[in-house]
C-alpha cells in the first residue's frame, strides 16, 4: 500500500518498497489513480466507421465499415508534438491533437464479406497468443420454422451461410474460414462461441451441435469434435454399421441420452427405500420425460480443456434475448469421458452457492493471459461482494434472485474490458451508466464520474459522452453511447449515436 | 611548533603504540613524522597480507586485527545443527509426489456433488455419518511436544 497519494512520492516509494508476495501487479495498478484520462477532445474528426473494441492486449483497435463489409484495423499510439522554447504545461494542445491519426495509425482495411453477406459487428474474439482475430459474416436471417429432414429442430431460424474468418491482425491476412450452411449460431455479442486458450466452441442452435475447433499456430481452424447427435468420434460409424434403423428415427441424440441417463441415475438414488423407488421415479422422471427430451442447448462454455458447461432450455427461449426467467438447466459435460458430471436447475441453491463462491472459475481463461485475471468480480473484490450481498438481502424472493444471477452464466467470453479504470478496488463508478461489459447504454447529459476508492470525495476523472455544448438539439433526442477503454493506456473512445444524426466520437486521454 | 624532544617522544610513542592494540577510530596526529611512521606501518601490513589487499582505506590500521582466513578452514562445510524428530507421525509416504491438481476447484466441487448424488442412499446412511470423516488423522501420542 502506498503511503501517499502524490505521484512523485509514490515513485520514490516504489524504489524501496517490496510488495507482499504475488501482489506486485496489484500494487502497481494503484498508479492508475494518478494517471487518468483528464482531457477530452470532443467530436474528433474520425473516419465514419463503427468501432468495435480495443483488443485485450491493447495492440489493435477494431472497426467495421458502415456497409458492414470491410474490416478496418488501427494501431493505438500516442500524440507527440514539440514546441519551441519552453513548453509550459498550460499551453494549448496543437491542432494535431484533434486529429484521429495522431492517436491511431491505420494498419489495413480488408473486405471480409462478399456481396450478400454482412459482417456481424457484434461478434469479435481475439486469440491472444497468436494475435489472430475471429470475425463472423452471415447472410440474411430466414425465419424458417419447418424442420428439415437433416435433423434441424423447429422454432430456430435459419441463416443460409455463416462464415467464421480467422484473420491475422498484424498484417490482415485471412488465414482460415469455417462455414456453416443453413444453420443458426447466436452471434450477438459473441454469445454463440467461447474461446479458451486455443480451443473454440461454437454452438449451432439449429442442429443442436457443439463444434469444438482448435486454432493452430499456423492459422488453421481444425475441427476436433462435434458433440450433439453423437458423443464419441466413432459413434456414428458404430451406429450405422450395427443398427438397422433409418436415420431420424427413434434414437435420441447422443448428448440427450447422456443427460437422461444421468437424471435417471440421480432420481433412482434419491430414494433410499427400495420399494418406493419406482414410484419416486415415475413422479420425478417419467412425468417430466418429454420435457427433458424437448430441452435444447442454449449456450455453452469451457470450464477447462475437457469440461463444458452447457445451458439447456426450452425451444422458444434459445434464440430470443428476452430476460424471461423461465426454467433452464445447467449441465457439466466431460468431453473425454462423454459423461454428464452434474445437472442443476437454474433456481438451484447449490448452483448459486458455486456462483457466489467460485465465480472467477466461470470466467475461465488459461493462466497465460494476464490481463483477464484482474477483472473485478464479486469473487475477487470485497466491494463487489458487498454489492451482491446487498442485492441479495433486498430482493424479495430468493429463487427469483437466484434465477436472475444465473442469467450471467455461462459466461460470455471476452465481454469484460480489462481496463484498470473498471477495477473496483481502485475506482467507484455508476454501474448503470458505464461498466466493464461492452454494451450500448442510454447516455445522460451529466458526465460520468470515476471516484477514487481511497479518497471518497475526490473525483479522479469524468467522462462526458455528449458533445461539448450539449448537442445541437439541446439533448432532447434519445442517445445511445458506448465506451471503448484501452486496456492499459489512459485512452477512452466514447461513441454517441443519435437517431438520424451523425455519430459523435469523443476521445478522452491524459494530457 | 613542537620542540625536538617532544617530537622524539612522540615518535617513540608511535612505535610502541603500533605494537599494541589500536582502536579503529584512533586518528594519527597530522605531523610529517607521523606520516612517515604510518608509511612504515602500511608496508609492514602489506607484507603480512592484509585481508583487504591493496585497497585504499581511510585508515590502514582499521582492519589490522583481522588475520586472513585459514585457507584450509571452509565454513561451508560446517554441519548445521540437525533436528531429529521424536515421532514418525509426520513422515510423508515413501512414494509421494506433489503436483498441482489439474481440475480447478469449481470442477472438483461439481464432481464431489455428483458423487454424492449418484451414490445410492441406503437406510444405513445414519450409521455412516458416525464414522469419523478424517480417518487419516491419528490421535496425539503421550510424548508429543507441547
Amino acid at each position: 500500500m502506498f503511503r501517499s497519494n502524490n505521484l512523485t512520492a509514490r515513485i520514490f516509494e516504489r524504489q524501496i518498497l517490496t510488495p507482499r508476495p504475488g501482489t506486485s501487479i496489484n500494487l502497481f495498478r494503484h498508479f492508475y489513480e494518478n494517471v487518468c484520462p483528464s482531457h477530452t477532445v470532443h467530436d474528433i474528426d474520425c473516419p465514419d466507421l463503427s468501432f468495435r473494441k480495443f483488443t485485450d492486449d491493447g495492440q489493435f483497435l477494431i472497426g467495421f465499415s458502415r456497409n458492414h463489409q470491410d474490416l478496418v484495423v488501427y494501431r493505438p499510439s500516442w500524440l507527440n508534438y514539440s514546441c519551441k522554447g519552453e513548453c509550459p504545461y498550460s499551453l494549448d494542445l496543437p491542432p494535431k491533437a484533434r486529429r484521429f491519426d495522431s492517436f491511431f495509425r491505420h494498419l489495413f482495411t480488408i473486405s471480409l464479406a462478399s456481396a450478400n453477406e454482412f459482417i456481424c459487428k457484434d461478434f469479435f474474439l481475439y486469440v491472444d497468443p497468436y494475435r489472430f482475430g475471429l470475425f463472423a459474416t452471415s447472410t440474411a436471417q430466414v425465419n424458417d420454422n419447418a424442420a428439415s429432414a437433416d435433423g434441424a429442430i423447429h422454432g430456430v431460424p435459419s441463416i443460409e451461410k455463416i462464415t467464421f474468418h480467422l484473420v491475422r491482425l498484424d498484417d490482415g491476412v485471412v488465414l482460415d474460414e469455417k462455414a456453416f450452411y443453413n444453420d443458426f449460431v447466436n452471434l450477438a455479442h459473441s454469445t454463440g462461441a467461447f474461446l479458451y486458450d486455443d480451443l473454440l466452441c461454437i454452438v449451432s442452435l439449429r442442429y443442436q451441435t457443439i463444434h469444438i475447433l482448435q486454432i493452430r499456430e499456423s492459422g488453421n481452424l481444425v475441427e476436433v469434435r462435434r458433440i450433439g447427435p453423437y458423443c464419441q468420434e466413432d459413434d456414428e460409424l458404430f451406429l450405422q454399421s450395427h443398427a438397422q434403423v433409418s436415420p431420424g428415427s427413434s434414437f435420441l441424440p447422443g448428448i440427450k441420452q447422456r443427460l437422461l441417463s444421468f437424471i435417471f441415475r440421480k432420481t433412482w438414488n434419491e430414494e433410499a427405500d427400495q420399494s418406493m423407488r419406482v414410484q419416486h421415479l415415475k413422479k420425478k422422471f417419467y412425468f417430466h420425460f418429454q420435457d427433458y427430451v424437448d430441452l435444447i442447448i442454449w449456450k455453452a462454455q469451457f470450464l477447462d480443456r475437457h469440461h463444458l458447461l452447457i445451458k439447456f432450455g426450452s425451444v422458444d427461449g434459445g434464440v430470443s434475448r428476452n430476460t424471461d426467467q423461465g426454467l433452464s438447466f445447467f449441465a457439466v459435460y466431460n468431453m473425454e469421458t462423454t459423461e454428464v458430471v452434474t445437472f442443476y436447475q437454474n433456481s438451484s441453491e447449490e448452483m448459486y452457492s458455486f456462483f457466489e463462491r467460485f465465480y472467477d472459475f466461470f470466467n475461465s481463461v488459461s493462466r497465460n493471459t494476464l490481463h483477464a485475471q484482474y477483472i473485478s468480480s464479486h469473487k475477487n473484490n470485497s466491494h463487489a461482494l458487498n454489492q451482491l450481498l446487498n442485492i441479495k438481502s433486498k430482493s424479495g424472493s430468493f429463487s427469483q434472485f437466484v434465477k436472475k444471477m444465473m442469467l450471467t452464466i455461462p459466461y460470455t467470453c471476452q465481454s469484460h474490458s480489462p481496463s484498470p479504470y473498471f477495477d473496483l478496488s481502485l475506482f467507484r463508478y455508476d454501474d448503470k451508466l458505464i461498466s466493464a461489459i461492452d454494451r450500448h447504454r442510454h447516455s445522460t447529459e451529466h458526465p460520468i464520474k470515476f471516484i477514487s476508492l481511497r479518497q471518497p470525495n475526490v473525483v479522479k476523472f469524468k467522462i462526458k459522452p455528449g458533445a461539448e455544448g450539449g448537442g445541437p438539439d439541446g439533448g432532447r433526442a434519445k442517445k445511445v453511447s458506448s465506451f471503448l477503454f484501452h486496456p492499459y493506456l489512459p485512452l477512452v473512445l466514447s461513441i454517441q449515436q443519435t437517431y438520424m444524426q451523425p455519430t459523435v466520437v469523443n476521445l478522452h486521454f491524459k494530457r | 611548533m613542537a620542540t625536538r624532544p617532544q617530537i622524539a617522544a612522540e615518535k617513540k610513542k608511535k612505535i610502541e603504540i603500533t605494537n599494541k592494540t589500536r582502536h579503529p577510530y584512533q586518528t594519527n596526529n597530522a605531523t610529517k613524522l607521523s606520516h612517515k611512521v604510518r608509511e612504515i606501518e602500511i608496508e609492514r601490513e602489506r607484507e603480512m597480507g592484509s585481508l583487504l589487499g591493496d585497497w585504499p582505506s581511510f585508515d590502514p590500521h582499521n582492519f589490522s586485527q583481522l588475520r586472513p582466513a585459514d585457507p584450509t578452514a571452509q565454513p561451508s562445510k560446517l554441519t548445521p545443527v540437525t533436528y531429529h524428530p521424536t515421532h514418525n507421525r509426520t513422515i510423508p509416504p515413501p512414494n509421494q509426489v506433489i503436483t498441482t491438481e489439474s481440475k480447478n476447484i469449481l470442477l472438483r466441487q461439481f464432481y464431489q456433488k455428483s458423487e454424492e448424488q449418484l451414490r445410492p442412499k441406503t437406510k444405513r446412511a445414519a450409521s455412516e455419518s458416525l464414522m469419523p470423516e478424517h480417518s487419516c488423522k491419528q490421535p496425539r501420542g503421550l510424548n508429543s511436544d507441547a
